[in-house]
């Protein structure tokens, strides 16, 4: 009965008291303790549900290893963090909680999002829902394999240059990365503060639009956050709105055959629905890459610094080898002398981004693209490629450093190896609003070729 | 001096009494609370947690820039300072590097020079005026080092100047006419002994070839830190000046290094030589979006009459002299309480019937010399100080019998004054005034007993 | 690409200031890792950037506080305080002796 159900329609179902919440969250239970073991999506699952008194509804949801969860063991994927029981609760998590959600566990993560595989972590990685012997993409894998699995109905990730729009892609879900400043970082643990975005992964366009209502808003304890009012993403979605598209060489330069073709066919469709396409040119995104890689290895050292195994979790000896790699090449481009070589070249360039997508914002209402160049790669492949794999986000790192908003959401599946095809849009500053609402036009055109419901088939009750 | 001429600059930690943190709302008051009692995810260093800034520190820190006569930058921002010490929980302190929100002001000087018996006057120049947060304490003990994070995050104001001072005296007295100033202002209460004013000179010496002025600078520069009164201030930097000519003139650079100060020796000692290793890389703390100051907001944060203000408009208002202005001026109640008296005298004076030249002056040297004490509340004191300036009462009996006695006691001196020693009386005059304990005056004495020895 | 490169002695400063002890292995791997992606960084050299101001970050915000004497909703007790850590004495956290300042 519930299999494949999206958050909204569970919550209908307890509301008209067709199940109850315990209901609902012992279902959940019952898969991770079937499927968890082989997809390794969980690092904690959090028995500890009780029906209060209140009977306020609760339903379940997966949430990244680097949200603070008050008493519920928070890693970061880290062995520094190993039994790390944050004191308090990070906001994401307390506005869910506060509304209708219940955590049911904490998601595999590459090691302090360091990663786009979900590989480094030091809890041994996230396998593919479609193809274990691939990986779920990451860093967010553990949240994409859950969603998609159906071993929650939605999951919370996070995303510095890709890593919720990667997994999801990877995975067959959809990933939603607002633009910065619309959700709190407050409780995220940090991997690059001028970057970092909470956002939600989800079976449907209508939960994406759902939970970023709730997590949305300014927050008194992030200063980053943006006092623009949250919108009703979920009304919202019903207006027929018609939209400039643009489209870039830029973006497909060495995209994979299969994943141009979807991208083409949408592009037909789109038309078809009668919005208009435009070519448009923007920034090589290689240099997305040297920004992104200056900035957030710069932020990691900084942000990093804090572990010193002192007032919780295990001293700096406990760091992997990506996390040192990147705190030594952050310490490296901050270090007297070479501040204003990288750094700030970095933060210069990073303005032209923003100026090259304010730019092309005058002429199209967002961009599509796709999510990544290729599909989910076999575990244990990343290490053949230059930088690790990041070039697996060199389609994510433009918008994330311009912090604009952007959904990536599934378009089919490669007919060689039957691997989700995932494509985005990225949308002006603060207009998710546009970019969920053609997301829900082309859902309700294409059911996105089918993929999210034959994800969840592949893992039956 | 040999020809060495010192050259000293100071950098001056004030913690601002806010109520709250700097980044966040515990409160900054730690003195005497139980050790960790005082903190949140936020100034422990959490993982995730995340800083706001306090608008008060900010607005604080304007107005110690403009009473310092500093440019209040429009735009300015915080850094993250980097390194690793267990008393700094973030492994990075959040402070100012390249904009701090003042810069470039001065402060003047004065004082009443002994040997020319004239004032003199002296500017320093101030670098910059910026706002960091504080760090956790640490208590060495036996068998460790504990740490207590009460004092981590409350706001930190740092002052520093340019190297333009050449003496100790010049630095003693800068530190207390800052202090003045800072609690002037109500920001802090700039205390020395609780460590809510730190100070940490540094010094070098240059040879001096000639008299030119601006002269290139020392190629090394020493720090001493742990400093915790104006006078260990002196002493630990007449030390220095000692110690570092002694090198100099082996024809050795002293270390550029970092030296505590042990009081009881009063002596400095090596604590870490600087190495490369203080590499803070600075980058702009993303986590706070920038400081933008219009300038009717800037206008907006009104500076106070300051001390040495007040001693310009009590020498030439008022009329007192430098001398008392100045002891007035030093605490900002004693100068409130003295201003009370001085505006309520004054209204009643007309009424007295009494010749009184300067009466601010006379206030001040009543509050001053302590003939009356200044706790008592202004209106007891006015009754008090006119109390004392009516004429006396005298026990005519008393005086004459007083007088009969002295007189008879002192044949001598009434014979002497008889044969035309006029000078005789003084001493006559004088055992009288003893005999009443100054109850009388002289001049009554005087007349009473030139009465009685021409009526023999 | 013109190669960086960096000395033994350049990778032990940097672990020493990122505050991380290395051995052997990894001095030589990450002396290679930096170089590579320090020449590859390189390429933003292809910008002009002479009157480009910096952006620290993708917000537009500024002056955002927090009034003084606000309710302190985060205060931790004693118990929260030191449930993640071994390194306690009394009230205190504790770490191996400190000598100097």
């Amino acid at each position: 009965m519930l299999l494949g159900k999206s958050v909204t329609e569970i919550l209908a179902l307890i509301k008209n008291k067709k199940i109850s919440s315990k209901e609902v969250i012992d279902y959940f239970l019952k898969r991770i303790e079937k499927y968890n073991k082989k997809l390794n999506a969980y690092l904690t699952v959090n028995k500890s549900y009780k029906a209060d008194k209140s009977k306020k509804i609760k339903v379940p949801i997966a949430v990244k290893d680097n949200f603070c969860t008050k008493g519920i063991r928070t890693t970061a994927s880290s062995k520094v963090l190993a039994n790390f029981i944050p004191p308090y609760e990070s906001t994401v998590t307390k506005r869910l909680i506060d509304t209708s959600f219940f955590i049911l566990g904490k998601t595999n993560m590459d090691a302090w999002a360091h990663g786009s595989s979900t590989e480094t972590s030091d809890f041994g990685p996230t396998k593919n829902p479609w193809d274990l012997s691939r990986c779920p993409g990451g860093s967010s894998g553990g949240s994409a394999a859950a969603v998609s699995s159906y071993l929650a109905p939605a999951a919370i990730g996070s995303e510095t240059a890709g890593s919720i729009r990667q997994p999801g892609s990877w995975s067959g879900v959809i990933g939603l990365k607002p633009t910065y400043g619309r959700v709190s970082r407050y409780g995220l643990i940090a991997m690059a503060s001028s970057l970092d975005c909470p956002g939600p992964l989800t079976l449907t366009t209508e939960d994406a639009a759902f939970i970023l209502k709730i997590i949305a808003g300014k927050d008194e304890f992030d200063a980053t956050t943006a006092p623009n009012e949250v919108p009703d993403y979920v009304a919202s979605l019903k207006k027929k709105k018609k939209f400039i598209i643009g489209i870039t060489d830029e973006y497909l330069n060495g995209v994979d055959c299969e994943i141009k073709n979807a991208f083409y066919q949408l592009v037909e469709i789109l038309e078809k629905l009668g919005h208009k396409i435009k070519k448009i040119k923007l920034l090589s995104p290689k240099y997305s890459i040297s920004v992104y890689t200056i900035i957030q290895r710069a932020e990691v050292s900084s942000n990093l610094a804090r572990y010193d195994g002192i007032r919780y979790g295990n001293d700096r000896t406990f760091f992997g080898s990506e996390a040192k790699r990147r705190i030594m090449l952050g310490t490296y481009v901050l270090s007297y002398g070479y501040y204003d070589a990288y750094y700030k070249k970095a933060q210069k360039v990073r303005t032209l981004i923003i100026e090259d997508f304010k730019k092309v914002f005058k002429e199209v209402d967002m961009i599509l693209a796709p999510t990544t160049p290729i599909p989910a790669l076999k575990l244990g492949e990343f290490e053949k490629y230059p930088f690790f794999g990041e070039m697996m986000d060199v389609l994510n790192e433009p918008a994330a450093i311009a912090g604009i908003c952007a959904i990536s959401f599934p378009f089919g599946l490669t007919k060689k190896e039957n691997l989700p095809i995932g494509l985005q849009l990225m949308g002006r500053w603060f207009e998710e609003e546009n970019i969920l609402n053609l997301t829900h036009q082309i859902e309700k055109e294409t059911d996105f070729l089918g993929v999210i419901k034959k994800g969840v088939k592949n893992y039956p009750d | 001096m040999d020809n060495y001429q010192p050259v000293i600059g100071l950098e001056i930690h004030i913690e601002l009494k806010t109520s709250s943190k700097m980044f966040c709302q515990c409160s900054a008051s730690y003195f005497g609370k139980p050790a960790n009692t005082q903190v949140c995810p936020v100034c422990l260093g959490m993982p995730g947690a995340l800083p706001v800034a306090n608008k008060k520190a900010i607005e604080w820190t304007i107005l110690i820039g403009k009473a310092l006569n500093c440019q209040i930058n429009s735009f300015s921002k915080f850094d993250r300072k980097h390194y690793f010490y267990p008393d700094l929980p973030k492994g990075y302190q959040i402070s100012q590097y390249d904009e701090p929100i003042a810069s470039h002001g001065w402060v003047e000087i004065a004082y009443k020079d002994q040997a020319k018996n004239a004032l003199t006057k002296k500017i320093f120049r101030i670098r910059r005026v910026h706002l960091e947060e504080d760090t956790g304490k640490l208590i060495h003990s036996k068998n460790g080092t504990l740490i207590d994070f009460n004092r981590s995050g409350v706001p930190l104001v740092e002052i520093v100047t340019e190297p333009d001072f050449d003496n100790s005296d010049d630095v003693k007295r800068f530190l207390e006419e800052l202090q003045v100033i800072i609690r002037y202002l109500g920001v802090s209460d700039a205390d020395m002994e609780k460590g809510t004013m730190r100070m940490e000179p540094n010094i070098s010496l240059r040879y001096q070839i000639s008299k030119i002025k601006n002269q290139k600078l020392p190629n090394y520069k020493v720090e001493v830190k742990n400093i915790n009164s104006f006078r260990f201030v002196k002493q630990a930097i007449d030390y220095e000046i000692k110690r570092q000519i002694e090198i100099l003139k082996e024809g050795k650079t002293p270390l550029q290094e970092t030296r505590g100060f042990d009081e009881k020796k009063g002596i400095t000692y090596s604590q870490r030589i600087k190495e490369k290793a203080s590499d803070y890389r600075y980058f702009p703390e993303p986590d706070i979006p920038p400081l933008v100051f219009t300038k009717k907001y800037l206008d907006s944060i009104k500076v106070p009459e300051l001390p040495w203000q007040k001693v310009e408009r009590y020498v030439s208002l008022l009329g007192i002299r430098y001398e008392e202005a100045f002891i007035l001026t030093r605490d900002k109640n004693l100068a409130d309480y003295f201003e009370k008296i001085n505006t309520k005298f004054k209204t009643q004076i007309a009424n007295l019937n009494l010749k009184i030249q300067n009466p601010s002056q006379l206030i001040a040297n009543y509050i001053v010399n302590k003939k009356i004490s200044s706790q008592l509340p202004p209106d007891e004191f006015i009754n008090k100080l006119i109390e004392n300036l009516r004429p006396k009462e005298v026990d005519k009996n008393l005086l004459e019998e007083v007088i009969n006695k002295v007189l008879k006691e002192n044949q001598k001196a009434v014979l002497d004054y008889k044969k035309g020693k006029v000078n005789a009386i003084m001493f006559l005059v004088g055992q009288v005034m003893r005999e009443m304990k100054g109850k009388v005056e002289a001049k009554i004495v005087k007349e009473e007993i030139e009465k009685k020895i021409n009526k023999k | 690409m013109k190669k960086k490169s960096l000395s033994k002695e350049d990778v032990l400063q940097l672990s020493k200031l990122a505050g991380l002890t290395l051995v052997d292995d990894e001095i030589v791997k990450y002396k290679t890792q930096l170089e590579e992606t320090i020449s590859y960084i390189e390429n933003l050299n292809e910008l002009a950037t002479d009157n480009v101001s910096p952006s620290s970050s993708a917000t537009f915000l500024k002056n955002v506080f927090f009034d003084d004497g606000e309710k302190n909703k985060r205060g931790l007790n004693l118990e929260e305080v030191f449930q993640n850590t071994q390194n306690k004495e009394g009230n205190c956290f504790k770490v191996k002796k400190i000598f100097g300042e």
